[in-house]
């Protein structure tokens, strides 16, 4: 057994004191009238009549204290204690009386009525007000220290039971007592091979190998099991599959939607996240005790060394969660951050919906608005930090070099700008000459241009550009009109050359008016800034307080010249308006530069030999540099304690503009004694922690998201919400059971352990008619579930048969192309646009806490199956795997036990077989029709993009189109919603330069007959459920 | 026996088919609508023990409109220059806004006349401008809402409040939540379809996301970049429906092949049925749900191919993509898709900071479009039964934008959200109205003021729902797509 090694010096004290608080607390009311109202009555009050009949009190009646009832509302006195015929309240529910509740919703049923009638003919019990509470929230918590999920944790005596052959351990003992109230027996158990492939998938997500099968069948040791599933808790595989499980519960992703992303993407990656991703699967597989794996999330940054080292990572589960940026005011933006951590630190971890408090007291739960407040408060005073995973020496000298490089770039441009500018003005000053030339072109004498740009030793392009710009219609400013009536009515040189000096004139006029508005704006810039450094764009996401520091300057009134001058400066200097109405959904035509801007090429011709070199030379320079200096070093998306702390108060219904009292940082009050204790040290998240982990909340909330994962069904099927308004267990003995010896020892894999060999995972799944008839939903466990595979298992059990799984563990995420053949949890994660095909399979959104998945059986996945290229590839690998055997009949046997575990009944070989020799050739034919087809096919070139640098499969052509999306633009990743593991592989981050060159091992293979019918078997329910 | 079963026994009769069951019968195509009832009871149920919707439709209350065309205008319309003629800025044209300026998102100037003429039109003699010549003959159809605002003058957070009705990302759009509702009405199409030639906006898939409804209530984006080469055509010769929803048709499988694939899958399940006797209805679905898909191939496409409207039609919607799209929504809106949303392009297009002028590019690229679906849904017997909504995030300033840090103030006019136009027709909808008014200015909203709230509290209500009922529970609170606010406009119903 793993015991817990508390990871913090100051744990065992805080531990310690943490019980005997705890034990200080109330205990469980004994009387049996309370227990009746508690477990009866104020549900129901709770549930059906509080949402009117609460904090609105609609009728001027609140049925949420005893005094409220005896007061009543506009109809008297709710109750009349000791006699339920005379109070309102039942003649309402009972629908006897002119009131009839609850209004549009369904009547409580006969067996609530009495319950509540109950109540009230026993005296109506209500516990008794504690002193101090002065509302009705401080009400509801004292009474409800002693809610069931939050009491203190009490082993439980285990049941004794009828039959007592069937129980192999104690979990069996409870959910067999259950049954049996229930009159209901457990069916008979799954077959070997069933629990063979059942605990395979529930611990790695993959199916056994044939040879694993064996195996087990082989070994008839009583401990047979046990071995297996030893086996399998050892495999790296067990802890990237329920790694997984747990990134749902962290809402993990590795960006962020980010409207005015400087690039254009429309979101902000992070390019690390997988460090925490990699952390959480590293838990698992050292099975790191319970209370250090959530510990670890919230604060590893305050451990002691070397655990905080180790930890830094696990903060990832904060600093990845979603960040708002830019995407509307500051102080909203950042209140919904906090929102996000109290949101999935209460519900992921404590299964308590505070998040609920944020606007007006919690509806139906213990918990205030202080409460939320007083959470948000920690994270008020958290913030995002890089935290470098390379020595500092070597994170310096990179930031220097890098910073080096940045300094040179800044320098190229700023040169370049200078060029562009003089390039500008000193052609500006040759204007007289220009016009007086073009006259020669466009006046009287209608001369050829080229004649007239050589005679005059005129620069061609310069010369071109000039002719279109005099022939631009008036529309921004009246400048050209003088020499547009020249040409109208055929003027002369002379008259041309004075309209050209004047020109001239105006040009360089505005020129240095022009000047003279920088220049004083650059001195409304500095004035504003608050030292006497530049201020850089912010670019870390808790950076943003106000929007002077996303676009700093930009809220500034600067002077500008008058329109008509502006506009003609532009024409001249920036850019050529009139190229702007074009086209709206081309950019590039928009950039059109103004008469004078030469770049690029242009440019350099109108520089000198030794200013081209200097350009030139500095280009080459930072490239070289950039490229001696490689990618960044990897850092740890994190969090950091803010070095001054700031006082949180209330949002008054949830404005941040609106504020009310103080509060101090601290955990929940229903979760502790009075008094309260405000946190002490920084942020308070190490002290969250230390709240969090000792809770016997979170034991409970924990091992019952275990247990839904190895039966489908939770034994609270609300698994974030242990609240009042959540599902009361249905198991309660059995869940105090497991998370008390989970509280002790901590180990996730010993929880497996203990649920794994017990007699209820190992049922099969039969039908039994009594049972289907008094528990349909299967919520007592009489039968084993059947369960739609997940996406992961999905693709990642089609790579394993298919013999092509890349077991390589861990690193940065890559895109699930047709070429990725890594567990499926390598694969990208986006909050901005979610893998298709993980959307497909129900994957949960990665922007808040995931409770559980859905799932669905929807037709768009079946034509995955039928139709992507990805199902077909691995059906060929697969039957290429069976080919060596000899004879069809013997082939299908051996898929069979692939995908199955089992050999084939003569029934399903027959099938297979005519099915295989309907077309004896097929296989030939079908080569032959996809090889014509493909070079007829052959697409023209591609328009846009420039394909990939990386390799492309040979019928690409039939690939990358299955959803045509946006042709990833010029950044390169506009890529939402494309369909991905039919497209290609992405010049990915993953990728090394020297691997361009196809891998012949990942060419798809030539579609077969025999690949056709290994896809039937991976489209079957068989392969698609497990049992 | 302890005190503890009282949700489980409850939870028994209250839901006979439970949520995974209902989810699991998505696929089995027994008709979307009987599912769909099915689908929302069930999910409602297992929220909240009170049934869902008492119509016998399983609505709220009778629907006015089946289907929803939601065209979007991304990068904010001006007003002023389009629907809602404001003479006083003629006169008061280069003054101060009296008053001093309303604050917007950049720095704006004097008051600015409109460079468009506007004429009285139809019956009900609406005032169009210029920009619109085709849809200016439909306005006896058209509802003008002239009193809209929003929160935020910048994009992303508008097109958010607009599409989900909350302003960061990850709440469910209007599409998720009417298939949530009422499903799709053919179960071989997507529910919720989402049409632009590159990925609309700067916020993207945001906006047509399913949020923490189930993933099958995601709109389905579709581009038909396929053909961008082929300009000044509506359908070019590249064009290939095939290729428009995912894993669709694969050209490497003949349907007579797959046939035979799905005759053996359905004889190996029939087998494993009839040897094990455990009947989980998921498995059953799962079965039927491969029929559909084999079907889909098939019909789907049929739906996309543009190709099979007759010269007449195509003529009427005239060229480019925003055309195609209107088209394609039309179509699938006639074969039962619930929402089909049209945006006009990538990034912002309708956004003019620097000239008004501007408009004439995107309004002329969508006038004959806009104008060819009220007609186009007439002609199809569809108007009544399909409520078409035009919109943008936000509308623009009736002043000019200055400032730009000395470049070029040429004629352009900065985000208004304070007051903005949009218009409604069909289903439920009272044509040749005009409902709500900006000041004299048209810069804000004055008489009757509507948030999008409103608006998509009265869209659901055409479609027989409840906005406060359409609800799902996720973090320990029942969600709206209204949030806690929204009026349904009743004076704009016919």
């Amino acid at each position: 057994m793993n015991v817990s090694r508390p990871i913090w010096l100051a744990m065992p004290l805080v531990i310690a004191a943490m019980q005997v608080a705890v034990q200080q607390d109330p205990a469980p009311a004994t009387d049996p009238r309370l227990l009746h109202f508690e477990a009866k009555v104020r549900p129901l009050l709770v549930n059906r009549c509080e949402e009117c009949h609460a904090e609105t009190a609609e009728g001027n009646l609140r049925v949420d204290s005893l005094a409220a009832l005896l007061k009543g509302g506009d109809a008297g006195p709710a109750i009349v204690v000791g006699n339920p015929d005379a109070s309102v309240l039942l003649q309402a529910v009972r629908h006897t009386g002119d009131i009839k509740m609850p209004k549009k919703r369904t009547r409580l049923t006969a067996e609530e009525v009495d319950a509540m009638a109950q109540w009230i003919r026993d005296g109506a019990v209500w516990p008794a007000p504690t002193p101090g509470a002065t509302n009705v929230v401080e009400q509801r918590i004292a009474e409800n220290r002693a809610f069931w999920s939050f009491r203190p944790l009490e082993l439980p005596a285990v049941p004794t039971i009828a039959d007592d052959a069937w129980p192999r351990t104690d979990i069996d003992r409870f959910v067999l007592a259950r049954l049996e109230t229930e009159g209901l027996r457990p069916v008979a158990k799954a077959d070997r091979r069933t629990w063979l492939r059942r605990v395979t998938y529930d611990l790695t997500g993959l199916p056994p190998t044939p040879a694993e099968t064996k195996a087990f069948l082989a070994d008839t040791s009583p401990d047979a099991e046990t071995t297996v599933v030893d086996r399998l808790l050892a495999t790296p595989a067990y802890s990237e599959h329920w790694a997984r499980w747990w990134l749902d519960v962290a809402r993990y992703a590795e960006d962020d939607c980010r409207s005015l992303d400087p690039e254009g993407r429309g979101f902000n990656p992070y390019p690390n996240a997988y460090l925490y991703r990699d952390w959480v699967i590293q838990a698992f597989a050292d099975d790191l005790p319970f209370d250090q794996f959530l510990s670890a999330q919230l604060a590893a940054d305050q451990l002691e060394e070397p655990a905080r080292t180790r930890h830094l990572p696990a903060l990832g589960f904060l600093g990845l969660g979603p960040w708002y940026y830019d995407n509307g005011s500051v102080e909203v933006t950042r209140a919904d951050e906090r929102h996000d951590r109290v949101d999935a630190v209460s519900r992921g971890m404590l299964g308590l919906t505070a998040a609920c408090a944020r606007c007006h007291d919690h509806k139906f739960d213990p918990i205030s608005t202080a409460d939320y407040y007083s959470l948000a408060g920690v994270f008020l005073n958290t913030r995002y930090h890089e935290y470098p995973q390379v020595p500092k020496a070597v994170a310096e000298d990179w930031q220097t070099r890098h910073k080096r490089i940045e300094q040179k770039s800044k320098l190229l441009a700023e040169s370049r700008r200078i060029e562009v500018q003089q390039t500008a003005e000193s052609l500006a000053l040759q204007t007289t000459l220009y016009m007086t030339a073009a006259w020669q072109v466009l006046g009287p004498p209608r001369r050829d241009k080229s004649l007239v740009a050589t005679q005059g030793k005129l620069d061609y392009e310069l010369f071109d550009r000039w002719l279109a710009f005099l022939q631009k219609p008036p529309k921004h400013y009246g400048y050209l009109r003088a020499w547009q009536d020249l040409i109208e009515r055929q003027g002369t040189k002379e008259e041309a050359q004075k309209i050209a000096a004047d020109f001239q004139t105006q040009l360089l006029d505005i020129m240095f008016a022009m000047k003279e508005i920088k220049e004083e704006n650059e001195i409304i810039r500095a004035k504003a800034l608050p030292g006497t450094k530049k201020k850089e764009r912010a670019k870390l996401p808790s950076d943003f307080v106000t929007n002077d520091d996303f676009c700093p300057g930009c809220g500034l009134e600067l002077k500008s010249l008058p329109k008509e001058q502006a506009n003609l400066w532009s024409d001249v200097f920036a850019r050529d308006l009139e190229g702007e109405f074009e086209s709206e959904n081309s950019p590039e035509a928009r950039q059109r530069p103004g008469l004078f801007v030469f770049e690029g090429h242009a440019l350099a011709r109108q520089l000198s030999a030794e200013r081209r070199r200097y350009l030139d030379d500095l280009k080459k320079d930072i490239a070289a540099a950039k490229k001696e200096l490689g990618p960044k070093f990897p850092f740890v998306h994190g969090v950091e304690d803010l070095p001054e702390l700031t006082p949180i108060k209330v949002h008054l219904r949830g404005s941040p503009f609106r504020l009310g009292d103080e509060v101090p940082r601290r955990f929940p009050a229903v979760l502790q004694s009075l008094p309260l204790q405000p946190f002490q040290k920084g942020s308070g998240r190490r002290e969250l922690a230390e709240r969090i982990v000792s809770h016997p909340l979170t034991a409970r909330v924990f091992v019952n998201r275990v247990w839904k994962q190895h039966f489908g069904t939770g034994i609270v099927e609300t698994p974030s919400d242990f609240g009042l308004k959540g599902e009361r267990p249905s198991h309660p003995e059995l869940l105090e059971h497991l998370a008390t010896l989970f509280q002790a020892h901590g180990s996730l894999k010993e929880l497996h352990r203990q649920i794994l060999r017990s007699a209820v995972y190992g049922l099969g799944a039969f039908d039994n008619e009594l049972a289907q008839q008094k528990d349909p939903n299967n919520r007592l466990y009489w039968r084993a579930n059947e369960r739609r595979l997940s996406a992961e298992q999905l693709r990642d059990s089609m790579l394993a048969v298919a013999g092509t799984l890349d077991t390589k563990p861990g690193g940065p995420s890559a895109k699930l192309t047709l070429q990725n053949r890594r567990r499926t949890i390598y694969g990208q994660i986006s909050r901005y646009s979610l893998d298709p095909y993980l959307a497909l399979f129900d994957f949960p959104s990665p922007s808040s806490t995931s409770e559980r998945r859905f799932v669905t059986n929807v037709a768009p996945q079946r034509l995955f199956l039928m139709n992507s290229d990805f199902v077909q590839e691995q059906a060929e690998r697969t039957a290429e795997r069976v080919a060596k055997a000899s004879g069809d009949a013997t082939r299908i046997a051996e898929a069979y036990n692939l995908l199955f575990q089992r050999d084939p009944t003569a029934a399903e070989v027959t099938a297979g077989l005519a099915y295989l020799q309907q077309e004896p050739m097929r296989q030939v034919d079908e080569r032959k029709a996809i090889a014509a087809k493909a070079a007829q096919d052959a697409p023209p070139p591609a328009p846009l993009p420039p394909p990939p640098p990386g390799f492309k499969p040979a019928n690409h052509s039939t690939e990358a189109i299955v959803q045509p999306l946006a042709a990833p633009t010029k950044e390169g990743d506009k890529d939402a919603g494309r369909a991905s593991m039919d497209g290609d592989e992405d010049a990915g981050d993953e990728k090394e330069p020297d691997s361009e060159v196809p891998d012949p091992a990942r060419q798809p293979l030539p579609i077969t007959v025999w690949g056709r019918y290994v896809k039937v078997l991976l489209c079957s329910n068989e392969f698609l459920f497990l049992r | 026996m302890p005190n503890h079963e009282a949700p489980l026994s409850a939870r028994r009769t209250a839901t006979p088919i439970s949520r995974r069951d209902a989810l699991g019968r998505i696929g089995s195509g027994f008709g979307m609508v009987a599912f769909a009832n099915l689908l929302q009871q069930s999910l409602r149920a297992a929220q909240d023990p009170q049934p869902g919707m008492g119509h016998k439709d399983g609505l709220h209350h009778p629907a006015k409109a089946k289907a929803v065309i939601f065209l979007c205008m991304n990068g904010g319309m001006s007003q002023v220059d389009t629907f809602d003629p404001k003479p006083a800025l003629d006169r008061f044209h280069g003054q101060a806004m009296p008053g001093g300026p309303v604050a917007t998102e950049r720095k704006t100037g004097a008051l600015m006349r409109s460079p468009f003429r506007f004429q009285k039109h139809g019956q009900c003699g609406a005032e169009v401008s210029e920009l619109w010549p085709h849809l200016a003959t439909c306005v006896d159809d058209l509802c003008f809402v002239r009193s809209c605002y929003t929160d935020i003058p910048n994009h992303e957070p508008s097109l958010l409040m607009l599409n989900t009705g909350h302003t960061q990302s990850g709440r469910p759009s209007l599409g998720s939540w009417l298939t949530y509702g009422l499903g799709s009405a053919n179960a071989n199409l997507p529910g919720f379809v989402v049409l632009c030639p590159e990925v609309p906006t700067t916020v993207g898939p945001p906006l047509w996301n399913n949020g923490f409804l189930p993933t099958v209530h995601q709109g389905t984006y579709l581009s038909d970049q396929v053909e961008r080469q082929a300009e000044g055509v509506l359908v070019g010769k590249e064009f290939d429906p095939k290729k428009l929803v995912p894993f669709l048709q694969n050209q490497k499988f003949t349907a007579s092949e797959q046939r035979r694939e799905l005759d053996l899958l359905q004889s190996l399940e029939r087998q494993r049925r009839e040897r094990e006797p455990l009947h989980d209805p998921q498995l059953d679905a799962a079965i039927a749900s491969m029929e559909v898909a084999y079907r889909m191939q098939t019909e789907a496409v049929e739906v996309f191919d543009l190709r099979r409207e007759r010269p007449s039609t195509l003529e009427l919607y005239g060229r480019g993509s925003t055309a195609r799209g209107c088209l394609m929504a039309v179509r699938l809106i006639e074969r039962g898709v619930r929402m089909v949303q049209v945006y006009y392009g990538r990034g912002d297009p309708w956004d003019h900071h620097d000239d008004i002028l501007r408009h004439r590019t995107t309004a002329g690229d969508s006038d004959r479009a806009y104008a060819a679906v009220i007609k186009d849904l007439k002609a199809r017997g569809l108007f009544e039964t399909t409520l078409v909504v035009c919109a943008s995030e936000f509308g623009r300033t009736p002043v000019m934008e200055i400032g730009n840090g000395g470049g070029p103030a040429l004629n352009g006019r900065d985000h208004n959200p304070h007051g903005f136009t949009v218009w409604l027709a069909g289903g439920g909808i009272k044509g040749g109205t005009t409902y709500g008014a900006t000041d004299d200015f048209g810069f804000k909203a004055i008489d009757k003021p509507v948030h999008p709230h409103d608006l998509q509290a009265t869209i659901l209500h055409l479609l027989g729902i409840d906005h406060q009922r359409l609800t799902w529970r996720h973090s320990g609170r029942d969600f709206r797509l209204t949030d806690v606010a929204g009026n349904v406009l009743h004076d704009i119903l016919a």
